[in-house]
C-alpha cells in the first residue's frame, strides 16, 4: 500500500510541475504514462484538466486508489520542462522512490531562471529589435527598449505583491504605452514604437497551447488555454485604450 | 539582409531568455527564428499574402523543431514559441484596436474608417490562426516521430 501510495505522489508531482511550467496536456500524459511504464505499474488512468491532475492506480486488481492533484499557478518556464524530461529518462523499476520524490518536490532548485536584470534588459531588446521590423528607425527602437524595460520590471514587481494577474497586465500595458507615447509624442511613426512595446506581454503560450490540445482531442484544457488568451488580450487591450485616452487618441493613429 | 538576420537573431534571442529557454536549445531557437523572418520577407516581396507566407514561416518553425526536439530530447514547445514571436502580427491588431476605439468614440458615421478596422482586425485572427496551425501540422502528421518524445 506505502509503495502505491508512493508512486501516485511520484507521478502526479511530474505531472503538477509539466502542467504548472507550461506543457500542453498530450505533453503531460504522455510524459506521465512513460514513467509509469518504467515504474512497471500497468493499470493506470489520468484525467488532466486545466488546474487539476486526476490519477487512478488499481492495487493489486482490487481495490482502485484515486488521488486528486491541485497547480497552483501557471508560468512560463522551459528549463523546469527540460529538467523533468531529463528525470523522466533517468527513472527506471530499481530507482529509489523517496529521494526521487524529495528531488521533485524541491521547485526551487529544478526551475532556475535567468537573472532578472539579464531577461529585463532582453525584453528591452526584444521589443526594440522587433519595432525595427515594421519600419522604424533608430529612435522608435530607443524609445520601445526605454518603454519594454520599464514595463517589465513593473510586471515583475506586481506579480510579486501577489496581485491579480490580469489587472497587473492591465497596470503594465497602461504603463508601458503612456512611457512610449510620452517617448514618441510628436513623432509619425509612434504607433509603431506603441505596438511593439507591449510586445512581451502577448500569451503566445497560451494560444499555441491551446491549438495544440483543440487538435489532439483535449477539448476542455484547449478551450480554457484558450480563453485565458483571450482574456489576457483583453486586458492588454483595456490598458492602452486607457492610455491612449489620457494621451488623445488622435495623435497616434 | 543583414537587419533582417540581426532583428531575426535579437528578437529569438531575447525572448528564448525570457520563456527560460534551456542553454542548449538557444542556437536552434537563433537559427529558426532567422529562418522564419527570411521566409516571410522574401515570400512578400513576391507578392503572396502575409497570412499565406506567415503560414509558410510557421510550418517551417514547426517542421525543424520537430528534427531538433527529436535530436536534444526537449519538447517542441519549446522551440516554436520562442522562434514564432518574430511573426506576430502587432501593427495590425493595433491599427484594429485604435479603429475600434475611434468609431465608438464619436465617428459613427465614418464607413471607410469602420470597414478599415474589420479589415485589419480579421488580418490579425488569420495570421494568429496562420502560425498555430502552421506550428501544430507538423506534429500531427509525422508520427514516427510524435511518439518518440512528441
Amino acid at each position: 500500500m506505502n509503495k502505491e501510495k508512493q508512486t501516485i505522489d511520484l507521478l502526479s508531482q511530474i505531472g503538477k510541475l509539466l502542467l504548472q511550467h507550461g506543457a500542453e496536456t498530450e505533453l503531460v500524459e504522455t510524459s506521465i504514462n512513460k514513467a509509469a511504464m518504467k515504474l512497471d505499474c500497468r493499470d493506470l488512468t489520468i484525467l488532466i484538466l486545466p488546474n487539476a491532475i486526476l490519477l487512478s492506480l488499481s492495487s493489486n486488481g482490487k481495490v482502485y486508489n484515486t488521488k486528486l492533484y491541485k497547480v497552483e499557478r501557471q508560468d512560463v518556464n522551459f528549463t523546469a520542462l527540460d529538467k523533468m524530461m531529463g528525470i523522466i529518462e533517468q527513472i527506471d523499476a530499481t530507482v529509489d522512490s523517496t529521494k526521487l520524490l524529495e528531488e521533485l518536490k524541491d521547485e526551487e532548485s529544478l526551475s532556475p531562471m535567468y537573472p532578472y536584470y539579464l531577461r529585463n534588459m532582453m525584453a528591452g531588446i526584444g521589443c526594440g529589435s522587433f519595432s525595427l521590423l515594421f519600419g522604424g528607425d533608430i529612435y522608435i527602437c530607443v524609445a520601445t527598449f526605454i518603454a519594454a524595460s520599464i514595463g517589465f520590471y513593473l510586471n515583475g514587481f506586481l506579480l510579486k505583491q501577489y496581485f491579480n494577474p490580469f489587472i497587473a497586465i492591465i497596470l503594465v500595458s497602461f504603463v508601458t504605452t503612456i512611457s512610449s507615447g510620452l517617448l514618441t509624442l510628436h513623432n509619425e511613426m509612434a504607433h509603431i514604437a506603441i505596438a511593439s512595446s507591449i510586445l512581451f506581454l502577448v500569451p503566445s503560450v497560451a494560444f499555441i497551447n491551446s491549438v495544440n490540445d483543440l487538435t489532439k482531442r483535449h477539448y476542455t484544457t484547449g478551450l480554457v488555454r484558450g480563453v485565458r488568451g483571450v482574456i489576457i488580450s483583453f486586458a492588454i487591450a483595456i490598458g492602452i485604450s486607457l492610455a491612449l485616452h489620457i494621451l488623445g487618441v488622435e495623435k497616434f493613429v | 539582409m543583414i537587419l533582417d538576420i540581426s532583428i531575426g537573431f535579437f528578437v529569438s534571442l531575447s525572448f528564448a531568455i525570457l520563456f527560460n529557454a534551456p542553454k542548449r536549445s538557444l542556437i536552434p531557437i537563433i537559427i529558426l527564428g532567422i529562418g522564419a523572418v527570411l521566409i516571410k520577407k522574401y515570400m512578400l516581396l513576391y507578392h503572396f499574402s502575409l497570412e499565406f507566407s506567415t503560414f509558410i514561416a510557421a510550418f517551417f518553425i514547426g517542421f525543424i523543431s520537430l528534427y531538433f526536439s527529436h535530436k536534444q530530447n526537449i519538447p517542441i514547445l519549446v522551440y516554436a514559441i520562442s522562434s514564432s514571436i518574430v511573426l506576430v502580427p502587432t501593427v495590425n491588431a493595433y491599427k484594429a484596436m485604435i479603429g475600434f476605439i475611434q468609431i465608438s468614440t464619436h465617428q459613427i458615421n465614418n464607413e471607410a474608417l469602420i470597414i478599415q478596422s474589420l479589415h485589419y482586425g480579421l488580418k490579425t485572427w488569420f495570421v494568429f490562426g496562420a502560425i498555430a496551425i502552421g506550428i501544430v501540422l507538423p506534429t500531427q502528421f509525422i508520427k514516427k516521430y510524435r511518439f518518440k518524445i512528441l
